[in-house]
């Protein structure tokens, strides 16, 4: 009797650690680097962004207070946008497509606008 | 005088069976985990994503409202204060201050945008001749809008 709870013990432990081993070895698994929109075409597909158009504040028209534009296809789950290379990135809504960022905090101005950089991810 | 006993030979043998036999079993419960671990997580999905990222310039023509028609190619931020400005070169998208400006514009087309105060404003603006800017300014200017289309009064 008391062999065999030994056996079945060990047995136990054999299988736990064969489990824990073959856990572990897959976590360490790395998914190589790739450049951005590397994939199968199903898999990863580049948004589309159209209409943009930027909205100077009616008082200072020397800010501008918001970019917006469409974005295909439309289920983007994070929109940032960026007006100046190395500038601020700011936030963005979506609602079906139709993106608005507002870029007032920092506050953007025209003449430091030289670059719209846009990201999207699902 | 009793014999000694000695344990018989056959037994011993079985002794080392079992050994063997719970460590072949210890040795596949093993690889029955691993493979079944294994299995579980190479299985795993990452589900398909999109991504992207967009750059464009941003220049006079991306920043120029609608109601601004013509074309303007150069950003001219005017300076705050109030003072004479004069430009002389045409496709400009002048943007004015919060204050009251006064601006002369004296070739080509030209977008001039006022901006503030919102009341009681005074911006002053001298378009070219034959006439052809066109201007944003405030549903309150009384200033001098001299050579210039009023497009669109704001704020």
């Amino acid at each position: 009797m008391r062999r065999r709870r030994f056996v079945v013990t060990v047995l136990l432990g054999a299988l736990l650690a064969g489990a824990l081993i073959g856990k572990v070895a897959t976590a360490s698994n790395t998914v190589p680097n790739q450049s951005l929109g590397y994939g199968s075409a199903a898999a990863v597909t580049a948004y589309t962004i159209s209409g943009v158009t930027y909205t100077l504040d009616s008082t200072s028209p020397q800010n501008i207070d918001q970019v917006a534009f469409t974005i295909s296809p439309t289920n983007p789950r994070l929109v940032k946008a960026q007006l100046a290379p190395g500038g601020a990135w700011y936030a963005c809504t979506n609602s079906a497509g139709n993106v608005s960022c507002a870029t007032t905090t920092p506050q953007t101005t025209a003449t430091g606008s030289t670059q719209l950089t846009v990201v999207a991810t699902q | 005088m009793r014999r000694r006993h000695y344990r018989p030979r056959p037994r011993n043998s079985r002794g080392r069976l079992r050994t063997l036999n719970l460590t072949v079993a210890v040795i596949l419960a093993a690889a029955v985990g691993f493979t079944a671990a294994s299995a579980y997580t190479a299985s795993n999905t990452v589900p398909s994503t999109n991504i992207g990222v967009y750059t464009h310039t941003i220049g006079a023509a991306e920043l120029k409202p609608a109601a601004c028609t013509g074309t303007v190619t150069a950003i001219i931020a005017v300076p705050a204060g109030g003072s004479a400005q004069t430009y002389n070169t045409p496709g400009n998208l002048i943007l004015g201050t919060s204050g009251n400006d006064n601006v002369t514009a004296t070739s080509g087309y030209n977008c001039f945008i006022g901006g503030g105060p919102t009341n009681n404003n005074t911006d002053t603006f001298t378009g070219s001749t034959p006439p052809s800017d066109e201007c944003i300014i405030a549903a309150s200017d009384t200033g001098t809008i001299k050579h210039c289309t009023i497009v669109q009064r704001s704020p």
